[in-house]
């Protein structure tokens, strides 16, 4: 895993610094600890979201707990939360650039060598068992509220990345509108514009499949 | 159902879905967490240096002294030591060529002094 270019650089001017967390302590290691295993989940969930690729979010997410704790362990405690979205946020940015790059090279590379019908894997050898498949046992509320958790997730990711971005930052992750305007690097009028626009393609789509929460 | 209300309820079911994450990927999770806490623990302690206080920068061994700069340091090394050799050793042969043909020629040494001689050597050749 090598994550190449380190954009997760945050000016102190870019966030907010309130009196109130310029008189918080700093954050120590317990704290830093807490903060890590308390997000780390939905960390996770937000990459799979943007990258659906379960590697590839789990490399982002360890690549921003690593810049968070080599860089801004220093910082309040306070300022963890936004400053690791903001980290994960960029790991994510700097994962589509490298694709786009990559797929300059590979593409015309790969149209001239051209695909050896020997080496195509069996997709049988990959396949994994699908997640909503009812185990023997399990009840059908607990299958249903699995397959509805995954309707809901599909629609998260079929949502445009800034209003899926805004919708999890001010809603999952609890921030408010300045907080959320701060990672996203945009005003706070662009923020409710895409959580309002998020929020109504979701009710559209979970609509569609006929799922009522 | 309004915005927030939705909002409200798809964040209940996806915290619940957060229970449902693969041992392997939370085996992942936690293996990251441990080592950003050993790197955190790594980064040193920052030393009372007031002469480079508030300098804009850190010379600490971790920050500065790492592999890629050093290896930029070494190749800008190189190459002022090859634009320095450049200078005083090929340059230099060249002027000794010229003196050397200057000296051991059959013209005399004021003929190219003499601003006639170039207008001269310009009409013979055409």
């Amino acid at each position: 895993m090598s994550m190449l270019a380190n954009r997760a650089t945050i000016t102190k001017s870019s966030l907010p610094m309130s009196s109130t967390t310029r008189r918080n302590p700093l954050a120590n290691r317990k704290e830093l600890s807490d903060f890590l295993a308390a997000v780390e989940r939905r960390a996770f969930k937000q990459a799979m979201f943007a990258m659906r690729d379960e590697q590839a979010a789990l490399d982002a997410v360890q690549d921003a707990m690593l810049k968070l704790a080599e860089k801004y362990a220093a910082r309040p405690a306070t300022e963890l939360p936004m400053l690791f979205q903001r980290i994960l946020q960029n790991t994510v940015r700097d994962y589509f650039r490298r694709q786009k790059v990559r797929a300059l090279w590979t593409t015309p590379i790969s149209a001239l060598v051209g695909g050896d019908e020997s080496d195509e894997r069996d997709p049988l050898e990959t396949l994994e068992a699908q997640s909503n498949s009812n185990p023997q046992g399990a009840p059908p509320e607990q299958l249903e509220q699995s397959q509805t958790l995954e309707i809901i997730e599909k629609a998260l990711q079929k949502l445009p990345q800034r209003q899926r971005q805004a919708f999890l930052l001010r809603y999952w992750e609890e921030m408010d509108v300045a907080e959320a305007a701060a990672v996203m690097g945009c005003s706070q009028g662009s923020v409710k514009t895409h959580c309002s626009r998020a929020a109504h393609a979701l009710a559209a789509l979970l609509k569609e499949k006929g799922i009522s929460l | 159902m309004n915005e927030h209300e939705l909002a409200r309820k798809i964040v209940q079911r996806l915290n619940g879905g957060l229970d449902h994450i693969k041992q392997g990927t939370l085996y992942r999770l936690q293996t990251a967490r441990q080592a950003a806490l050993d790197r955190c623990r790594e980064v040193p302690q920052p030393a009372f240096n007031p002469a480079l206080a508030g300098a804009g920068f850190s010379v600490s061994r971790g920050r500065f002294f790492n592999a890629r700069n050093l290896i930029a340091m070494g190749l800008l090394m190189l190459s002022l030591i090859g634009i320095t050799y450049w200078q005083y050793v090929v340059q230099s042969n060249d002027i000794a060529e010229i003196d050397a043909s200057l000296l051991t020629g059959d013209l005399p040494f004021n003929a190219y002094i003499d601003s006639n001689f170039e207008a001269w050597l310009k009409r013979s050749s055409q």
